[in-house]
């Protein structure tokens, strides 16, 4: 089983989970759940299995001295005459290395699948010498198969014993809540990122399956098969084509590979969540959104604020805060704040959380030059686009520019998506060079030549793809457009048409809008639409004769 | 205890699934029959196995000798060398990679239109692993062909709507493709004598029961074929037919081997270094077989029949081309 698309998934993990699920008495749930989390894991990885098992050992024996060490602190500032000073300063201490110990151990397990090979590779060119020099062998190692998800579950297991640290959630003595935790079967491959105290009681709670949740959520799951198989698995045939060599292709075919892969990448990977959102739907549990329509959004910052939330949360919550709020970058900014401003200040002190940021941000996607260019690229924007924005401010109030008016919010849109197409193709650029190869062509060489003689239906998509890929990108802005119209309504959440990724038609602001989602909110008309995508699926599907399986591409990470 | 009454909300539920799954198969069943192809060229829309579903466009019943199985299978046989040779009508619908559910599913569906009197089954395909996800991909899509010519909607055209399934244009070749280069094997431990025998999963021996049956029912011969390859035949595979072959009660020929050895010069006989056998081969392969089974069996000489002028005219056309290939 590669996808969770498969016939494997769909049609016997998804269903026999479900049906042992609710069989079973509430208590005995989780099991059910454990045991097919385990399954799926191990019908991917094998015995990499035990990584993940050492992976929620390790946090579980953590979280219990942690809590140990809570405890033990309170009843020590308790006690009388304590010096509450140094009780603090003594525990602290010894808290704070556990939590590393235990974090060190889960980054290690990471390091060693994923980063050994590159780091070797970087360090060659002055450690060879020196060890050679020195009587010592020095072997390239050999690159091995990491576990399914170590990226998503490692940080799951950081952020557990962060939490337990900073007090924010109790340390959990129940090893199987965390492992379900840790595993839960949607979640393996994508993600999404999520916290303890999200999903972990839910998980365990057991509720049964309900026809609400059952309709919503496979609603939710059919949509993002729709996204993966109409399209990205679709644009497939010409990304791989032109990114393979591009060397062989104008600036203008670049830049459409670029917007495809984009395009391919959110379909793939919102879909697999669309997945994953609507099987924890079906078991009651809701699971944290990880893209809110990105491609609305009118700046860079804003962009990472809505793909891949859970990611930019975490790194957030984990590393800029911590980073930023730190003795060195502190003194640093009142330093800035001196010598460039109240304004400046503190955005060019942010730059130190920032490189922190993103440089993790680009090496946790992979151990590759193009993922360190990836996150240099985007810590420069976000950057530079901090100190750009008072500048931009300043221009519009005296060229008399209006920043709310539909012009100037066009040309946001415009610039933050090229942005997001740069980015996107450092991304899937072969390599650093790669990467800086094809924006060179991309810049230097670029021509509608290849559109005009039609060299562009020869790349693996031929008209009838491209008008595909076209009305379904017509249809996903539909319904993005209708999302974010109704975007912060509260009630949305608590509708079946929430669940299922709708928002309510309460606060709709359009007559159009309103009636949109209000049709949308009719059961039956969901109903209907759910037949007629799955035999849009069947039909204009990237499946069979002419077409490879695409493994869902956030996996790899 | 006694089953409790179901609720009428559950009834109301169970009725609402069954009347939603009963709809969509009416639809897919009838975009099926719309986007299988009517055609059996490739010009005419993306159809998997276009040589192989020329036999739907043969007249009804007027191919006596039928042959099956995976790629070995067209590049062995060239029934237009049966056809001048003995007025034998034959053709293979073999496929590349062909797997024993598609055989079976394609036997049935040749015997809706032929009534062949041998079967020729091809060994090779009898050790392509068949799985449970074999089997359920080979029935959804005979249930529901949309699955697998669903790609089609590209290119249909007005007659996909009136027109019969692979109704239109038959295989010039019936079935066989042509391969004139030469790539020579390393023969060196081609069919080397032993005494061990491969195995076949229980799933590829059961479609095999079933094969065999489908042709007893149709009283029809059925006969295990080894085509000569260095790449996918041995002894082992061999002694594991014959085995098969003797407790399913059907004959078992293999070219590669024994008295019924076909003569092929593996310098010049394969197009791909002896996984499969070029023009030259074929045609020392389909002679040696047609010596053995016309040794065996009754196949009718349609020689001169109106009913078969088009079989002339194809083998002018093969003629052709085969003058063409050996030219260049």
């Amino acid at each position: 089983m590669t996808s969770y698309f498969s016939l494997t998934m769909l049609g016997l993990i998804l269903p026999g989970t479900a049906v042992a699920y609710q069989v079973m008495p509430r208590r005995a749930r989780w099991a059910v759940l454990l045991a097919a989390s385990y399954v799926t894991f191990w019908a991917i990885s094998g015995k990499l299995l035990a990584f993940l098992l050492a992976s929620t050992v390790t946090i579980w024996l953590c979280g219990l001295a942690l809590d140990r060490e809570i405890k033990q602190r309170g009843e020590a500032l308790r006690a009388p005459g304590a010096n509450r000073k140094a009780v603090k300063q003594s525990y602290a201490r010894r808290m704070r290395l556990i939590m590393a110990a235990g974090a060190a151990v889960n980054l290690g397990m990471l390091f060693a699948f994923k980063y050994v090979v590159f780091a070797h590779r970087l360090l060659a060119p002055l450690a060879a010498p020196l060890l050679t020099h020195l009587g010592i062998g020095w072997a390239a190692p050999a690159a091995i198969a990491a576990p399914i998800g170590i990226s998503f579950y490692t940080l799951q297991a950081v952020s557990y014993l962060v939490d337990v640290y900073r007090q924010s959630v109790t340390a959990d003595r129940n090893l199987c809540r965390l492992a379900l935790f840790m595993a839960f079967f949607p979640q393996i491959m994508e993600g999404p990122i999520c916290r303890y105290g999200q999903t972990a009681q839910a998980l365990w709670a057991g509720h049964g399956i309900t026809w609400e949740n059952l309709v919503s959520g496979s609603q939710r799951i059919l949509w993002g098969a729709a996204k993966k198989l109409i399209v990205a698995d679709r644009v497939n045939l010409l990304v791989k084509t032109v990114f393979a060599s591009y060397e062989s292709y104008d600036g203008g075919i670049i830049a459409l590979a670029a917007v495809l892969y984009t395009i391919q990448l959110y379909c793939d990977f919102s879909g697999t969540m669309d997945f994953v959102v609507g099987t924890g739907r079906i078991f009651g549990v809701r699971l944290p959104e990880n893209f809110r329509q990105p491609f609305f959004s009118r700046t860079a910052s804003e962009f990472w604020q809505r793909w891949h939330i859970t990611l930019g949360t975490w790194f957030r919550d984990y590393v800029f805060y911590p980073v930023s709020l730190s003795k060195p970058v502190k003194r640093l900014t009142t330093s800035a704040r001196h010598l460039l401003g109240n304004r400046m200040g503190p955005v060019a002190a942010s730059g130190v959380a920032l490189l922190a940021v993103w440089l993790g941000n680009g090496l946790w996607h992979g151990a590759g030059g193009q993922y360190v260019l990836f996150g240099l690229f985007w810590f420069a924007v976000i950057w530079l686009g901090g100190f750009a924005e008072p500048i931009a401010q300043s221009i519009c109030e005296r060229l008399g520019i209006d920043r709310s008016a539909l012009p100037y919010r066009a040309f946001q849109h415009a610039r933050t998506l090229a942005i997001v197409f740069c980015g996107e193709l450092i991304f899937r650029a072969d390599g650093g060079w790669a990467a800086l190869g094809m924006l060179r062509r991309l810049f230097g060489q670029f021509s509608l030549a290849s559109f005009a003689d039609g060299t562009v239906l020869k790349l693996g998509m031929d008209g009838a793809d491209f008008a595909c890929v076209g009305i379904a990108i017509a249809v996903l802005f539909v319904v993005g457009l209708l999302r974010e119209r109704a975007q912060h309504d509260p009630a949305a959440s608590a509708t079946p048409a929430g669940h299922a990724g709708m928002p309510a038609a309460a606060t709709a602001n359009t007559a159009a809008t309103r009636f949109a989602l209000a049709w949308w909110q009719n059961f039956n008309v969901r109903w209907v639409l759910g037949c007629a995508l799955i035999l849009a699926i069947v039909v204009f599907g990237a499946y069979g004769t002419g077409y490879v399986p695409v493994d869902p591409m956030y996996a790899s990470f | 205890m006694p089953l409790s009454k179901p609720s009428p909300e559950l009834r109301h539920i169970a009725l609402r699934l069954a009347v939603t799954a009963a709809a969509l198969v009416i639809a897919l069943a009838g975009i099926s029959r719309i986007v299988l192809p009517k055609h059996n060229q490739d010009a005419h829309g993306p159809n998997n196995y276009e040589a192989a579903h020329g036999i739907f466009a043969e007249p009804e019943n007027s191919v006596d000798l039928l042959f099956l199985g995976d790629s070995e299978t067209y590049c062995a046989i060239t029934p237009l060398e049966l056809w001048r040779d003995h007025g034998i009508a034959s053709y293979i619908s073999a496929t590349g990679a062909q797997r024993l559910p598609l055989t079976l599913s394609m036997l049935n569906r040749v015997l809706g239109c032929q009534r062949p009197k041998i079967v020729v089954l091809e060994t090779n395909c009898l050790f392509r692993a068949v799985t449970p996800g074999t089997v359920a991909r080979q029935t959804a899509n005979d249930a529901l062909p949309v699955l697998e010519y669903h790609n089609r909607w590209k290119t249909l055209r007005p007659d996909d709507l009136t027109a019969a399934p692979f109704s239109i244009g038959t295989d010039d070749f019936k079935g066989y493709r042509l391969k004139t280069g030469v790539s020579a094997a390393d023969d060196s431990s081609y069919m080397t004598p032993t005494m061990d025998s491969e195995s076949i999963r229980s799933l590829n021996r059961w479609y095999l029961e079933q094969i065999a049956d489908v042709c007893r029912s149709h009283d029809i011969k059925l006969v295990l074929v080894s085509t000569p390859s260095t790449v996918n035949w041995n002894m082992k595979r061999h002694n594991c037919v014959q085995q098969l072959a003797g407790e399913l009660d059907v004959d078992y020929i293999d070219l590669n081997t024994g008295k019924n050895r076909a003569q092929i010069d593996w310098s010049t006989d394969t197009f791909d270094g002896g996984d499969h056998l070029n023009l030259q081969g074929a045609q020392k392969a389909t002679a040696k077989l047609v010596e053995i089974l016309r040794n065996s069996y009754q196949l009718p000489d349609h020689s001169g029949e109106s009913a078969y002028r088009s079989w002339d005219e194809a083998y002018a056309r093969y003629e052709r081309v085969v003058n063409e290939g050996a030219a260049s």
